[in-house]
């Protein structure tokens, strides 16, 4: 595979924000989370957090491979009919990396909003039950 | 602030980041557009020069994305060999290899 950018732009600009998202790149949400665990995991046992930072950079090699290998170079004769997916399916990933770079640019949202209420849930479990079963 | 990200020991805004990208990437946009002086647009100097070998139509020339790894293979090779004979492409093998990792990782745990 090679040269897919070529013609098909809005799947490669999709795939590198997807691909970033995963590999835990700035300013993507990937990369808020990671930190967090990374923090975290630290404090418990500084082995784990570099064992989770290097496995984070054979993700980023790994995707880095796959975009160059998939996407880059010139267009190739085998791949000249190649056209762009369905505008469905450019809808769908262009929803999911606004996601990506909404939550990667405000990530305080989501940990005041869902995360931090679900550790409070774990923390305080007999609230967290009784607010469950509490009509029963 | 909004989309300031508390982590405990300090604080995370990718706003921030965004902003001091943006700086930084202007300052090197400048600097480029400032141009080189001995650069000549169509002369000799802008063509390719492969130590004298002749340029490879772009088809056959394209860099299998492998090649971008070859100074890292090369120099772990000793590592990296006995790696790619473990992905044998039987799931057995994988599922041993995950559990076998998982012990690994629960054992620190438990050690620290």
């Amino acid at each position: 595979m090679g040269g897919l950018a070529h013609s098909m732009k809005y799947t490669t600009i999709f795939f590198i924000v997807g691909a970033a998202a995963i590999a835990g790149l700035p300013p993507f949400n990937g990369f808020a989370s990671k930190l967090l665990i990374y923090e975290s995991v630290y404090k418990f046992n500084p082995l784990l957090s570099i064992i989770a930072m290097v496995v984070s950079i054979l993700t980023l090699a790994s995707f880095v491979k796959v975009f160059h290998s998939a996407f880059l170079g010139p267009k190739l004769p085998q791949f000249k009919d190649v056209q762009e997916v369905p505008r469905s399916m450019v809808f769908s990933m262009a929803i999911l990396s606004c996601i990506i770079i909404v939550f990667g640019l405000f990530p305080d949202l989501i940990v005041k909003n869902l995360v931090h209420p679900a550790v409070m849930a774990l923390v305080e479990q007999v609230k967290y039950t009784g607010t469950v079963l509490g009509g029963m | 602030m909004f989309g300031l990200l508390e982590t405990g020991s300090g604080f995370w805004s990718a706003i921030i980041w965004v902003i001091v990208v943006l700086i930084i990437g202007s300052i090197v946009v400048y600097v480029r557009n400032k141009g080189e002086d001995s650069y000549k647009k169509d002369t000799e100097q802008v063509k390719p020069f492969i130590s004298g070998h002749p340029e490879e139509s772009k088809e056959g020339s394209h860099l299998s994305a492998s090649h971008i790894y070859w100074g890292f293979t090369e120099a772990l090779k000793g590592y990296y060999k006995p790696l790619i004979e473990m992905h044998t492409g039987n799931i057995n093998d994988f599922s041993s290899w995950i559990i076998t990792v998982t012990v690994i990782v629960l054992i620190i745990i438990g050690v620290s």
